[in-house]
């Protein structure tokens, strides 16, 4: 009975152009999993003989002579008639799944970048720093002093003091002005000191190989460390002046993103030639050196 | 593991439906019994390419209780270009699957089959990477593993079309690759298996076609 109904399904469609071909193959598939949520509900459909999938009925558009034409059929015959075709469906597969490999395939560059460990340095001129502090100080103190000479002069004019003072005013408003200006060039250049922002002349490692040079100032710096050797000893020229800073750790291999990287653990600054040195280590398991910020004073 | 439950439901589904089908179809078809030889011509489709090599090809015989026994042999060298960003891998080897397929004639020409398998792969595998820097020496470095093995189950649900009044078939099987066990290596692990695929997944569904000959 299935059978019969299942022939009388499929020369009702006659054999379908190329062009339906896919779309009736897709809908096929579209039909086979909206199914299975049935199936794993209701394994009962199966034994009652298809009674829940022979009552669906399937929309589908057909061309024939040349004219389109709406047709229904019974879900699970129209599904047993295109499996039929399912050779050709897993041939076609077959060929797309292959021509999106090849296009996906371009030539593979090598992505060389950011495999090899480094630690951040910050350079803070602590020299400059303190004479700007000090700086700092008698800045204020000169303006503490204009300004209660102002108050006494203020006081004796109020007292009724009919000397002109106007003179004396006037300067030290002029005094005052200059000093108001100086500071905030002094507040700024704290500023910028304590923000880490210098430039540095050139770095050099200990194998001497190159040299990276800056063209501009900044906050913090990425020094690569050596991935051939447990210890990188650097050169660096800040102002014409070259400084040393060494640091050790120990290698591992890892492969993060598909990149095989080398990561340096149990970082620490061993030897330098800047006035003082902090790390801040965000990693306290295995202090990393990707996680460590090194600030030197100079 | 939706995707697993939808091809396990789909197996059992389809498994059901074409079996019952294939009861009510007795009439119309019929199974040739006999010694069958087949390619996968798929893969030979490879050979243009740069990122892999492939050939396989086995020897199957049709029971008459529908079971089919089968062996399959397979060579593969396999140069996924994403494996590393920073530098190139390669696995090569050989690889067999034997299994026993379940024949579903779906009319005189169209049939379907499900099937389980056992495959195993001996083969090596070789890899570099390179660390540059911009100021330290760059890090160059090269591995090789040998006699390197893995085995996989696997699932299969396929279907063959013959050819009008030949012995020729052309078919096509989807399947779920389940591995069994491997060799683990850090820091870096083995990332492809010829015959299995990506190492690092523990289920790989594959597509194959063939073309069979059967005496």
């Amino acid at each position: 009975m299935l059978a019969a109904r299942s022939h009388a399904v499929a020369s009702n469609f006659g054999l379908p152009a190329f062009s339906l071909y896919l779309p009736v193959a897709s809908a096929y598939f579209t039909i086979l999993s909206s199914q299975f949520s049935v199936l794993s509900s209701q394994f009962s459909v199966l034994s009652s003989r298809f009674s829940v999938l022979s009552s669906r009925f399937v929309f589908l558009f057909i061309l024939k002579n040349r004219k389109w034409e709406a047709r229904t059929a019974n879900c699970f015959l129209f599904l047993l008639y295109t499996m039929k075709y399912t050779t050709r469906t897993l041939l076609l597969f077959f060929f797309g799944c292959l021509v999106l490999i090849a296009i996906s395939c371009d030539d593979n560059e090598l992505n060389l970048s950011g495999a090899e460990p480094f630690f951040k340095v910050v350079f803070i001129n602590q020299d400059s720093m303190d004479r700007l502090t000090v700086r700092q100080k008698e800045i204020k103190a000169a303006i503490k002093d204009i300004d209660d000479s102002v108050s006494v002069i203020t006081g004796l004019i109020a007292n009724g003091d009919e000397t002109d003072y106007s003179g004396n005013l006037s300067s030290l408003k002029d005094q005052k002005a200059a000093l108001t200006k100086e500071q905030t060039t002094v507040n700024n250049n704290i500023k910028v000191i304590k923000s880490g922002k210098v430039q540095l002349d050139r770095l050099t490692g200990d194998a001497g190989e190159s040299e990276v040079t800056y063209e501009d100032s900044l906050t913090s710096y990425k020094f690569p460390l050596n991935s051939n050797a447990d210890i990188s000893r650097y050169y660096i020229t800040i102002n014409g002046e070259t400084y040393t800073l060494e640091a050790t750790y120990s290698r591992e291999t890892a492969v993060k993103e598909r990149t095989v990287t080398i990561l340096a653990n149990n970082f620490d600054i061993t030897e330098y030639s800047f006035n003082s040195i902090k790390i801040s280590q965000k990693d306290s398991t295995n202090f990393s050196s990707n996680e460590a910020k090194v600030t030197a004073y100079f | 593991m939706k995707l697993r439950l939808l091809l396990i439901f789909s197996t059992i589904f389809t498994f059901f439906a074409l079996r019952a089908f294939a009861q009510s179809q007795n009439a119309v078809a019929s199974t040739n019994t006999g010694l069958s030889i087949y390619i996968d011509y798929g893969k030979l489709l490879t050979i243009p390419t740069d990122f892999e090599l492939k050939g396989e090809a086995g020897i199957s015989f049709q029971l008459k209780n529908r079971f089919a026994p089968h062996v399959q042999l397979g060579w593969a060298r396999l140069e996924p270009g994403g494996a590393f960003e920073n530098g190139s891998y390669t696995s090569e080897g050989m690889y067999a699957r034997a299994g026993v397929n379940y024949l579903l004639p779906f009319d005189a020409t169209n049939s379907f089959y499900i099937g389980v398998r056992y495959a195993r792969s001996q083969f090596e595998e070789t890899g570099s990477y390179q660390i540059s820097s911009k100021i330290w020496p760059s890090r160059i470095e090269k591995y090789t593993r040998k006699d390197l093995q893995a085995d996989w189950f696997e699932v299969v649900f396929g279907t063959e079309k013959r050819f009008k009044q030949s012995h020729w078939y052309l078919g096509g099987n989807i399947s779920l690759r389940i591995l069994n066990n491997k060799e683990k290596f850090s820091p870096i692990d083995t990332y492809a298996i010829p015959g299995y695929g990506r190492a690092f997944d523990q289920t790989v569904p594959a597509l194959n076609v063939y073309l069979k000959y059967s005496f």
